[in-house]
C-alpha cells in the first residue's frame, strides 16, 4: 500500500471513532491532544484495537464500558455484534477454564481420543471479558498467558492467536467483586474510565433510532457460529472467518455506509504504527519516568515488600510515594500506544505530546501508592477516579521536572552514549534518579 | 553489550560550557569539604568558653570601661588568650590545604547565610577565616556580607601587614582584634570590643554616620563612639 492508502486508512480509523462517538456511545471529550478534543475511553480503546493491545475499562454499571468496546471490536475486526456477544466471557465466581478456554470433546474422549473444542472467546481476534473483577483471584490466573501472549492452552493442545486485542471491564468495588491480581493488572496496557456523559447528553438517550441494529446481521452471525464450531484446524477456521468478516464489512458499507477495516488494512496499519520513530524528547522523558518509578536510593530498586526510610536524598520524587517497581511491560505499552496515537493524528514521529497523553492511562493501574498519598488524593476535588487522578498528577510533576532540565538530561544521555562507546569523558551529574542510574549502568562511582 | 544510550547518539555534546563548570564545582566542593573538616577539629571546649563570653549581657562591656582606642581591659585578657590559641591551632590545621580567595568567600557565605546553625558551631568561624586570610598568598580580600543571617566575630584577628580586608555588611564582636599591621575597612556596623588588643594597623568605618539616638548610644556602649571613624596605631 502506498502513502495515499495510509492517509485513507487514517481517515477511516478517524471515521470509525467519529461514528461511534456520534451514534453509539454517548460521551464527553476529556483530553486534548494537538488541539483536538477526544474522549479518553473511546480513544484508548481504539488505539488498543489498532495496536493489538489490552485495555481495562472501569466505571459504574451501565455507563457503556462493555458496549463501547463491542462497537470498537465490531468495526475494527468486522465481526457482527451477535458473534461478539457469544464469545464474551462473563466474570463470575462459577466461571471455569472449560467455559473460558476450551473443553474436551466428550464423544471422542469416550473413544480414547483427546480433542479440544476451543471456545469462541479463544478463537475470535476480539476478546472481551466482562466484569473481570468478579472472577475469583484463583481463576484470574487461568487467563494470564492468554491475556499476555494470545497463547491459550488446554490439555495437550494450544491455540496461539495470530492477531488479537483484549478488553476487560470492571465495576468499582462492591460486595461481589474481587481484587484483580497484580500480574493480571500489569498485563493491561491501559486502564481508562468510561464516564457518565452528563445529564444533558444522557437525557437524549432513547430518542433516536437504535444504531446498534446496524452492526448486526443474523444471517452472518449464524455463519460465523458455524465456522467457529467447525472441527477444522485453527488456520482454516481463521481463513473462513476472514471471508465472513469481509462479507460483513461489505454489508456495513453497502447498507449503512459504516467504515470498517479489512484484515490487510489492519495489518498495514499495524506495520505503519510499528515503523514510526520516537523523538529524543520521548526517549529522554520515558527514561525519567521509569527512573522515578523503579529507583530506590536505599535498596537499589523498588520492591513491593521494602519500604524505604524517611529523609532520603530523593524525597520529593515519585519513588518516595510508591510501593512497587514498574514492570518491563510498561515501556512496551507506552511505546505501542504513543505510536498508535501519533499515527492516528498523522504525526511523523511519536513525541512528548503523545507520551504525555497516554502516560496517565498506562500508569494508573500499575502504580501502587503508599496509603498516605491515596488518602490525600481521595479528598481532593477531581474529575477522575483516584488512581487515574493520581497518575495524572504524577505525570504533571514529572513533566514539570523534565521541562526544567530537559537539556541537561539529554546531554547526560548523549555523554553516556559516548562513554558507553569507549570515549573518555566525564559523565554529567544531576539531581534526579536518572543521573544516578546512568552512573550505575556505566559502572562509575556516584559522586 | 548493547549500548542502551544509542538513541541519543545524534545529540551534540556541548563540551564548552559543561565540563569546566562541573570540574570547577567538584574541585570547589572538595576544598570546602577539607576546610570544614579541619574547622571541626578545633578545640571545642575552648570554642564553647569563648562563645559563652560573647553571649554574656551587654552591660559587661560598658562596666569594663572598654574603649577602642585604649589599652586592653583586664576582663578581656583570658578571652583574647583563648582566641589566640584557637587562631594558632587554625593556622596549623590549614597548613596543608590549598585554597583561594573564592574558597574563603564561599566559606563565609556557607556559615553566614544559614540562621538555623547554632552559634557554637559557626560563631568563631571569624577566627578560622582570619587564619585563612593571613595564611593566604593573596593580599586583598573583599567580602559582601549583606543579607547574611549571622555576623562574623573576630574577623581581621591578627591581620598582618600588607593584607587588606574590605567588608560590605555588618560584623560581630572583636572586629580587627589584635590587628597586626593590616587594614580593615568596614562599610556597615560593628559589634562590641572592636580593635581590642590591636597593636598596629588601621581600621576604618566607612558607613554613614549613625543618625538615630539608639545607634549612637550603642556605639558609645561598645566603646566605639560616633566620633571615631578610623582607628590607627
Amino acid at each position: 500500500m502506498n502513502r495515499s492508502n495510509q492517509t485513507n486508512l487514517r481517515a477511516k480509523a478517524r471515521l470509525i471513532y467519529d461514528y461511534i462517538q456520534e451514534n453509539l456511545y454517548l460521551n464527553q471529550p476529556d483530553i486534548t491532544i494537538n488541539n483536538e478534543a477526544f474522549n479518553s475511553a473511546l480513544l484508548m480503546s481504539l488505539l488498543v484495537g489498532l495496536s493489538r493491545g489490552k485495555a481495562l475499562i472501569i466505571g459504574e454499571p451501565g455507563l457503556g464500558k462493555t458496549t463501547s468496546v463491542e462497537y470498537i471490536g465490531a468495526l475494527i475486526h468486522r465481526i457482527p455484534l451477535g458473534t461478539i456477544w457469544q464469545a464474551e466471557v462473563s466474570g463470575h465466581p462459577e466461571q471455569t477454564e472449560e467455559k473460558i478456554v476450551g473443553r474436551p470433546d466428550l464423544g471422542k474422549l469416550n473413544l480414547g481420543e483427546e480433542y479440544v473444542i476451543w471456545s469462541h472467546f479463544t478463537m475470535l481476534p476480539i476478546k472481551i471479558v466482562d466484569e473481570i473483577n468478579r472472577l475469583p483471584e484463583t481463576k484470574q490466573s487461568m487467563i494470564l498467558n492468554g491475556v499476555d501472549r494470545g497463547n491459550w492452552e488446554y490439555l495437550n493442545d494450544a491455540v496461539i492467536n495470530r492477531e488479537y486485542c483484549l478488553f476487560a471491564t470492571a465495576n468499582y468495588q462492591d460486595r461481589g467483586t474481587n481484587t484483580i491480581i497484580a500480574p493480571l493488572m500489569d498485563r493491561f496496557d491501559v486502564m481508562v474510565e468510561s464516564r457518565h456523559p452528563g445529564a444533558n447528553l444522557a437525557g437524549t438517550l432513547g430518542t433516536n433510532s437504535d444504531h446498534e441494529v446496524l452492526l448486526r446481521s443474523e444471517k452472518l452471525e449464524t455463519e460465523f457460529q458455524s465456522a467457529l464450531s467447525e472441527r477444522t484446524p485453527y488456520k482454516e477456521r481463521m481463513e473462513k472467518l476472514d471471508a465472513l468478516s469481509d462479507q460483513f464489512g461489505d454489508h456495513l458499507s453497502n447498507e449503512s455506509q459504516i467504515p470498517s477495516l479489512t484484515r490487510e488494512e489492519r495489518q498495514f496499519v499495524h506495520d505503519q504504527i510499528n515503523q514510526l520513530p520516537f523523538d529524543v524528547d520521548f526517549e529522554a522523558f520515558l527514561r525519567m519516568v521509569i527512573a522515578e518509578l523503579s529507583f530506590c536510593h536505599q535498596y537499589g530498586q523498588k520492591r513491593s515488600g521494602e519500604i524505604c526510610n524517611d529523609g532520603c536524598h530523593f524525597t520529593g520524587y515519585l519513588c518516595e510515594s510508591t510501593k512497587n517497581c514498574l514492570s518491563n511491560r510498561f515501556p512496551k505499552s507506552v511505546r505501542n500506544l504513543s505510536r498508535a496515537l501519533a499515527w492516528l493524528l498523522g504525526d511523523r514521529t511519536a513525541g512528548l505530546q503523545h507520551l504525555e497523553a497516554v502516560l496517565p492511562f498506562t500508569l494508573a493501574h500499575r502504580i501502587r501508592w503508599k496509603d498516605q498519598y491515596i488518602v490525600e488524593s481521595e479528598r481532593e476535588y477531581r474529575d477522575d477516579p483516584v488512581q487515574i487522578h493520581m497518575a495524572k498528577k504524577a505525570v504533571q510533576q514529572m513533566m514539570r521536572r523534565y521541562r526544567e532540565q530537559a537539556n541537561r538530561v539529554q546531554q547526560a544521555l548523549a555523554v553516556a552514549c559516548r562513554v558507553a562507546e569507549g570515549e573518555k569523558i566525564d559523565l554529567i551529574e544531576g539531581d534526579h534518579p536518572l543521573f544516578h542510574l546512568i552512573f550505575k549502568d556505566l559502572g562509575q562511582e556516584i559522586p | 553489550m548493547k549500548n542502551p544510550f544509542s538513541s541519543f547518539k545524534k545529540i551534540a555534546v556541548k563540551s564548552g560550557d559543561r565540563i569546566p563548570l562541573d570540574r570547577y564545582v567538584r574541585k570547589n566542593k572538595q576544598v570546602m569539604d577539607n576546610l570544614l573538616t579541619q574547622y571541626q577539629c578545633l578545640d571545642q571546649d575552648m570554642i564553647q568558653k569563648l562563645c559563652r563570653f560573647l553571649n554574656q549581657p551587654l552591660h559587661h562591656v560598658r562596666e569594663s570601661g572598654f574603649h577602642c582606642t585604649n589599652k586592653l581591659p583586664e576582663i578581656l585578657h583570658i578571652p583574647m588568650a583563648r582566641a589566640g590559641k584557637i587562631y594558632e591551632h587554625s593556622r596549623q590545621l590549614i597548613e596543608h590545604i590549598t585554597y583561594t580567595v573564592d574558597d574563603i568567600k564561599n566559606l563565609c557565605t556557607l556559615t553566614g547565610l544559614s540562621k538555623s546553625v547554632k552559634p557554637e558551631q559557626t560563631g568563631l568561624t571569624g577566627l578560622y577565616i582570619s587564619a585563612l586570610i593571613n595564611a593566604c598568598d593573596e593580599s586583598y580580600f573583599e567580602f559582601d556580607f549583606q543579607g547574611h543571617q549571622q555576623e562574623l566575630h573576630f574577623l581581621g584577628f591578627r591581620l598582618e601587614s600588607g593584607k587588606k580586608i574590605i567588608v560590605n555588611g555588618n560584623l560581630g564582636c572583636f572586629a580587627g582584634a589584635q590587628l597586626n599591621g593590616g587594614e580593615l575597612i568596614v562599610n556597615g556596623t560593628l559589634g562590641s570590643w572592636c580593635a581590642a588588643g590591636m597593636t598596629k594597623g588601621r581600621i576604618k568605618i566607612t558607613s554613614d554616620e549613625p543618625s538615630t539616638t539608639d545607634h549612637k548610644r550603642q556605639r558609645w556602649f561598645y566603646g566605639l563612639p560616633v566620633s571615631v571613624q578610623e582607628i590607627v596605631r
